[in-house]
């Protein structure tokens, strides 16, 4: 079969571009290493859409980052998504120059079109911001900014796309690509797949995806960024964004609320040489704790439940890259979508049909629907609602996950779901199981044998994120063979 | 949406729920409703398959189960009303809780309420251990699940971080079962366990114990390779030099467990940030009128014995609250000071014909130690102790004619030259 597109990567922007080629009459096929969407950068981004202050007037960074951001509430309602528009908030102590900073901040701002953005009082500051450290007092507000759950997007956007009629090839890893005359051929190993189009959304791998074309015409910097989550008795010190000044590297360690109601700071900006090198350190842990007590001296480390660190994919370029090979005009390039890449997306999307519309015949798809079918969730519908819900379904009043109060029946609906979860994690980013503050240690064993009862598994077949990362490595003497041993 | 309402609602039917809800049986109550989670009574002693459980209540050494089915058998024979596979997601100052369950919402309106939540354990992110974060890392309690009601392996060759009585525990049932434990690791220059459980569980089976030393990193990316473990200095940072890597395929955590006062918090009652729970008054009522709470939940025992004797004295004094006989005395403050980490009750009432007593923790070991019990400044009571660990819980009764006037007591305890 020739695919009209198939797009490698599965991360955010991949699956946006899948969702908004899903419009048309296209044969779309997403191929992505890891066994799940979300897998990559995209899973331990923060979530913040950004309200486009940052990037230098003219980027592409500058003019998607604000036409995204204006369409991402909308994009979140047809998905069902969370969307909270916190609004952002940078901060600083009192300075000649950093008055200067916000100064231009502004100005790029109202430059690159981002509306309501002002500079606030002392005053004004800390009443947005009543934990703030007292010492900062000068501010830039930017109330069109808000956070998502960036995997939570990147999963709706996928499944969406799913009911749209794209087809998501996972556990594929790209090891070649053959350009023929009139097709472009893919290979993951043994499997052979041909293209029309190829997309390049390979995130941190994007440069070597290119060079499978002897395409070297840019390379990408992985920069870690650890990351700490706290407990939600900790998420209302924080209503809003808060940034420091940006720095020359990044916008800096920020504090955010997050739409689930923790609070999130970070990320550090680190350059490493492994793209697969997502470990934490224990001086990346600290230096994010400082830089966050310095915005906001109530953090606490007692409030950390969980940390983690993604990877950045920059360019060397400073900008966006979308446009096509020079070596191959079948391989259409997206890549070095750093931050604000996922306040972009949604114009990214856009501008990856304008720039197929030229190679590609697109025909709107009369059946194409953009709201995703969500299954219920009861903490979503309120009490009287899940009352019903549970009269109908008694699987939706068994709880499974104490800390986010997920039912059985939600994950027997997330694993029968149009892009079903094969592992732990898969499940944990599609309903938040396991992500609260006991972090999985009352439901992993739930979870375990949930997945395998509804994927026809044996619980030693269950893992964490694919191959590799098996839960059970074994049985007790008493019961070498399993099945049921107590209950 | 479903209504209920009751005399006595106790959330949790671990060890400290069962006893409470036979404690107002007892004291005379017809209307209690025990709320747990999960499909059975007994709470995480129902994984405890080890012994050493009632030497204290019962006289006698049984496994978990077998304690917790010594009180499971009066419950179920008595009339007390139960919700199994429930969860009660509110609760208000007012006594109302929201449950839900597969029958639906029920709204429980109620005269007292006793909370028996339990605890949780710490996991890898509150310890902030560094590294990447493939399968393999467990806290002991789950791998405990995982073992003794499923019949899993979590793993092959573990480390241990904590010596904890969990972590120990959990050594000694790896070893049993084939495995190998490869080190148990403390922070603490003291191990964290009962002394019995050293000599039982590590000593016994030759499990190295690490003193002073933490993981500082975990390596692999599909399941855990190794761990590389450190020496630590006082403030408990790792010596740089130090760091040396141990291979394994799995890490249990036994790093301290956290009262569950999320219901708590709802309620807006008072928490005491040395214990984690609930402040009290001896007879284990809250800062909400009519919500008590006992066990796990207040503060974390060394033994179940105790939870179900404060368990008991809670649910009498639930029944008592709720047959009007209610505490018309002023309550005054009981302070901990020098060599203290944590005390219960946090209030007494003056004035009191009881014994007051109290139960906690002190920050280091000490070898002839004396408490001394003050009120404005004057001291009021002495006790002497050879030994104190802070594995292991005091105990210090003050008589009543030590509480003979109105004022917050004081409560510290350090080491004296011994008399001997």
């Amino acid at each position: 079969m020739v695919y009209d597109v198939l797009i490698i990567g599965a991360g955010v922007t991949g699956c946006a571009i899948a969702r908004e080629m899903s419009r048309y009459e296209l044969t779309i096929g997403v191929l992505e290493q890891g066994s799940d969407v979300a897998s990559g950068t995209s899973k331990a981004n923060s979530g913040i859409i950004h309200a486009g202050y940052d990037a230098p007037t003219g980027s592409l960074m500058a003019r998607l980052n604000v036409t995204g951001a204006r369409q991402m509430e909308r994009t979140c309602q047809e998905l069902s998504v969370p969307y909270r528009r916190t609004g952002s908030l940078v901060v600083s102590s009192d300075s000649q120059a950093a008055r200067a900073e916000l100064q231009r901040l502004l100005q790029q701002g109202i430059a690159n079109g981002v509306t309501d953005l002002r500079l606030v009082t002392k005053e004004e500051i800390s009443r947005l911001v009543p934990m703030l450290n007292p010492n900062l007092e000068v501010g830039l507000y930017a109330p069109t900014a808000a956070v998502v759950p960036p995997y939570e997007l990147t999963i709706a956007l996928a499944e969406n796309a799913v009911q749209n009629g794209v087809s998501f090839l996972l556990g594929r890893k790209v090891t070649s690509m053959i350009p023929q005359p009139d097709a472009l051929v893919v290979h993951s190993g043994t499997e052979r797949y041909e293209a029309r189009l190829v997309i390049n959304a390979a995130g941190v791998y994007a440069d070597q995806v290119a060079a499978m074309l002897q395409d070297r015409s840019f390379s990408i910097i992985p920069y870690k960024g650890q990351e700490l989550i706290l407990d939600k008795q900790y998420g209302k010190l924080a209503d809003l964004v808060v940034f420091p000044l940006p720095t020359p590297v990044s916008k800096g360690i920020v504090v955010a609320p997050t739409p689930s109601g923790n609070l999130l700071i970070g990320p550090t900006a680190e350059i490493v040489d492994n793209p697969s090198d997502t470990s934490t350190t224990r001086e990346g842990q600290l230096q994010v704790l400082d830089a966050a007590r310095h915005l906001i001296p109530a953090i606490s480390s007692k409030g950390v439940i969980t940390s983690y660190a993604g990877l950045r994919a920059v360019a060397d370029t400073g900008d966006f890259i979308i446009r096509s090979s020079e070596q191959c005009k079948r391989l259409l390039h997206v890549a070095g979508i750093k931050s604000p890449g996922l306040s972009a997306v949604p114009a990214i999307a856009e501008m990856v049909i304008g720039l197929i519309s030229e190679r590609l015949r697109l025909t709107p798809k009369n059946t194409f629907c953009p709201l995703r079918s969500k299954a219920p969730r009861p903490l979503e519908i309120g009490l009287a609602k899940w009352h019903e819900l549970i009269k109908l379904d008694p699987a939706y009043g068994r709880m499974i996950c104490r800390c986010e109060q997920v039912s059985e029946g939600e994950i027997r609906d997330a694993l029968r779901g149009v892009l079903p979860p094969t592992t732990v994690d898969g499940l944990k980013r599609r309903l938040r199981v396991g992500m609260g503050r006991c972090q999985g240690g009352f439901c992993l064993p739930h979870l375990i044998s949930l997945i395998a009862e509804y994927r026809g598994l044996d619980a030693a077949e269950v893992t964490k994120q694919g191959s590799g990362s098996e839960f059970i490595l074994g049985r007790v003497k008493a019961n070498p063979t399993g099945g049921d041993y107590i209950e | 949406m479903n209504r209920l309402q009751v005399e006595l609602a106790i959330v949790g039917g671990g060890p400290a729920g069962l006893a409470a809800a036979l404690g107002a049986k007892q004291a005379g109550l017809k209307n209690i409703l025990i709320i747990e989670r999960d499909a059975h009574l007994g709470g995480i002693l129902q994984q405890c398959i080890h012994s050493g459980f009632g030497l204290h209540m019962l006289g006698t050494d049984l496994t978990g189960p077998e304690y917790a089915e010594h009180f499971i058998e009066q419950v179920v024979g008595s009339e007390i009303e139960l919700m199994l596979e429930s969860m009660v997601t509110g609760l208000t100052a007012q006594r109302v809780l929201t449950v839900v369950n597969r029958y639906g919402a029920t709204k429980v309106t109620t005269q007292a309420v006793v909370l028996a939540m339990g605890c949780r354990e710490r996991a890898r992110g509150a310890i902030l251990i560094p590294g990447s974060r493939p399968a393999g890392v467990y806290t002991a309690g789950t791998a405990q699940r995982l073992v003794n009601l499923q019949g899993f392996l979590p793993g092959r060759e573990a480390v241990i971080l904590g010596s904890g009585d969990i972590g120990l525990i959990m050594a000694r049932r790896l070893v049993l079962e084939g495995c190998k434990v490869k080190a148990v690791i403390e922070a603490m220059p003291w191990p964290g366990g009962l002394t019995r459980n050293l000599v039982q569980c590590l000593h016994d089976y030759d499990i190295p114990l690490y003193l002073q030393h933490t993981v500082t990193a975990i390596h692999g990316s599909g399941r855990v390779k190794a761990v590389t473990i450190a020496q630590v200095d006082e403030q408990l940072a790792p010596i740089p030099g130090t760091a040396f890597d141990c291979t394994c395929d799995t890490l249990l955590l036994a790093v301290g467990l956290i009262p569950e006062n999320e219901l708590s918090l709802q309620a807006g009652l008072m928490i005491d940030e040395r214990t984690g729970g609930p402040v009290v008054t001896p007879s284990r009522e809250t800062s909400a009128p009519g919500i008590f709470a006992c066990g796990n939940v207040l503060q974390v025992h060394d033994l179940v014995d105790s939870v179900s004797q404060e368990g008991l004295e809670a649910g009498r004094a639930a029944a008592a609250w709720v047959q009007g006989r209610r505490a018309t005395a002023r309550s005054y403050g009981i302070v901990p000071g020098e060599g203290i980490r944590s005390l219960v009750p946090q209030r007494y009432d003056y004035p009191t014909s009881s014994v007051l007593s109290l139960v906690g923790r002190v920050t280091h070991p000490m070898q002839d130690a004396l408490f001394t019990v003050s009120r404005k400044g004057v001291c009021v009571h002495t006790s002497r102790r050879k030994h104190l660990r802070p594995g292991e819980m005091f105990s210090v009764q003050i008589p009543a004619a030590a509480l003979n006037d109105a004022g917050d007591l004081d409560v510290a305890v350090r080491e004296v030259e011994s008399h001997d």
